[in-house]
């Protein structure tokens, strides 16, 4: 019994919970802020214990606690990699004195730690992994090999793009190049490169609006399939049919916005 | 002064255009119609990397999402996995988002331990590593000491599929499933070139077009990006299709709708700045592309409307 409540307690949460961020789509509600509240607060705690579990237990407090000084106090063993470890504690604690104002300024040091580390970090991977492998891949013939051989044969749109397909790419490069080129008044020659140079970025962008598209679509379906297709099993292969749940609850929450919007009248331009 | 109707209809409620975009993509869900699917190069690429993989080998396979990209990313997920148990590839699995791995280990529950696939052996899960791209250079370097333990909290070295295992590089290749940052990007960054490893990547939409320059440049061997390549790969695999097939209905109506709108503001515009012959035109062209469309995909998809 408890386990067929808990599923149907589980359901009817997730049906609330979509429906009250899709209340947003209409306006701004109380539902929705609370479930927006929820999130948050849901979100900040899950991350917290995620992090005291993953990170300050198994990689500072058990090795500082029992390779460090557990060693040290009771079997005489220094292991100096463990002890060490009270350094980046110290760093980690520094950064709450941020809270005190006094102190403030001390926060800094381990920040710079981060920011130092992690930019030493990303230069090497921009450099090996972008830029170097990027610069050899647009190291190309004028067109691509056996490309004119292909359209000759068969002739058609296909094989014609196929000739085209490198020409493009170097002309785009070359020309998106000259549009971030500031050195030089884009006039001219210049100029011309860096219109054409809008034109490769425009269609870049959308492309990439195209897939964000795509994105948000998939998201909102998702939820669609969930509220409407999905059914849920219940333990004693009872199924429940979600489109039904998600009715009951949309039922019940538009009652509430309603017996609401009549209480406070309505909103103010 | 533009016309009366002209100006009703651009005051138009924003709402009317969500409730449009709502239907548009809804109603296909609940009445889908077969679209016909033809994979892409980069997606047979993918998956040619994963049939030419040995039986029995190793890949690391980094789930870098969560919940909030459950849409896209979990669907590519099962059918990766789904892929990989049924070559009979073993599988490390990491996830270097806070709030994924629950959801990461749900589905290789679904795939491997359902199907009575031994933990450990055929499968292991990682769980979570703070530290982002740096953790990324740390397994190329040594993967138990980046991962002492597994998500579990075991020692990683019991279990057997972790015999021979010191580094990346004793992997056949690393396949990337991203939903954003840490993801693919950081993965090629930081460990493709650096330790020579074949990498594939499976992302989300909004991430495609990025990691497509990887893609040409040969450091992704393969590409799966956004719903649509899903439904390809699902093609591929063949058998029974899943939720990325039947959502290509609804993605297909959603763009036409999207871009019937975009059309149908630029013809008002248009008419507004008192163009007419370029909105009569803009307009006859519209109707003559979605007509053909139409017509196209009816004949494709065998005469269904």
């Amino acid at each position: 019994m408890n386990g067929v409540l808990a599923l149907m307690m589980k359901l009817i949460l997730q049906i609330f919970f979509t429906l009250a961020v899709f209340s947003f789509l209409y306006r701004d509600n109380p539902i929705y802020r609370l479930a927006e509240h929820v999130f948050v607060g849901v979100a900040a705690g899950y991350g917290i214990v995620v992090q005291f579990h993953t990170v300050f237990m198994p990689n500072l407090v058990r090795p500082l606690r029992d390779e460090g000084v557990r060693a040290l106090l009771l079997h005489r063993q220094f292991h100096l990699g463990a002890l060490l470890l009270v350094i980046p504690g110290i760093l980690g604690f520094m950064i709450f004195l941020k809270f005190v104002s006094n102190y403030a300024w001390l926060a800094r040091w381990p920040m710079a730690v981060v920011i130092g580390y992690y930019s030493g970090a990303a230069i090497i991977g921009s450099a090996q992994g972008d830029l170097i492998p990027q610069i050899q891949a647009n190291v190309l013939p004028i067109v691509r090999a056996g490309a004119w051989g292909r359209f000759i044969g068969s002739p058609g749109i296909f094989t014609f793009l196929d000739v085209l397909y490198n020409p493009i790419l170097i002309i785009g490069t070359f020309c998106c190049l000259i549009y971030f080129f500031f050195s030089k008044e884009h006039t001219g020659v210049t100029g011309g490169a860096a219109a054409v140079g809008i034109w490769f970025l425009m269609i870049s962008f959308g492309a990439s609006y195209g897939s964000t598209v795509m994105t948000r679509v998939s998201l909102f379906l998702e939820r669609a399939y969930f509220l409407l297709k999905e059914t849920t099993m219940l333990p004693g292969s009872v199924q429940v049919a979600n489109w039904k749940v998600t009715a009951v609850v949309l039922a019940l929450l538009v009652g509430f916005l309603v017996a609401h919007r009549i209480k406070t009248g309505p909103e103010k331009a | 002064m533009a016309a009366p109707w002209i100006e009703k209809l651009e005051g138009i409620d924003r709402r009317a255009v969500f409730l449009v975009m709502g239907l548009a993509i809804t109603l296909p869900l609940l009445y889908p119609v077969p679209l016909p699917i033809n994979p892409t190069q980069p997606v047979k690429d993918f998956h040619r990397f994963i049939e030419n993989l040995p039986l029995g080998s190793k890949v690391l396979v980094s789930d870098d999402w969560d919940p909030g990209s459950k849409a896209e990313l979990q669907t590519v997920s099962l059918i990766v996995h789904r892929h990989l148990r049924d070559r009979g590839v073993r599988v490390i699995d990491t996830c270097l988002w806070q709030t994924g791995p629950a959801a990461v280990a749900d589905v290789l529950d679904r795939i491997y331990g359902k199907a009575g696939k031994v933990y450990g052996e055929d499968y292991l899960f990682l769980g979570f590593k703070e530290g982002r791209e740096l953790v990324m250079p740390s397994l190329g370097n040594s993967i138990p000491a980046t991962y002492p333990a597994d998500a579990r909290g075991t020692p990683i070295g019991q279990f057997p599929i972790m015999q021979g295992v010191r580094r990346l590089s004793d992997l056949a290749g690393l396949i990337s499933i991203s939903a954003g940052y840490p993801g693919t990007k950081e993965w090629v960054q930081q460990v493709q070139k650096r330790y020579s490893i074949p990498m594939v990547s499976a992302c989300s939409g909004v991430s495609a077009p990025e990691y497509f320059a990887y893609y040409e440049s040969k450091q992704l061997q393969g590409l799966v990006g956004g719903m649509k390549a899903f439904a390809e790969y699902e093609k591929l695999l063949g058998g029974k299709t899943g939720f990325a097939t039947l959502a290509m209905t609804s993605q297909a109506a959603g763009h036409y709708m999207l871009v019937l709108l975009i059309l149908l503001g630029n013809v008002l515009y248009l008419l507004k700045r008192e163009m007419r012959t370029w909105a009569l035109a803009l307009a006859l062209a519209s109707i003559l592309l979605y007509a053909y469309t139409l017509y196209a995909v009816s004949a494709a998809s065998g005469g269904a409307p």
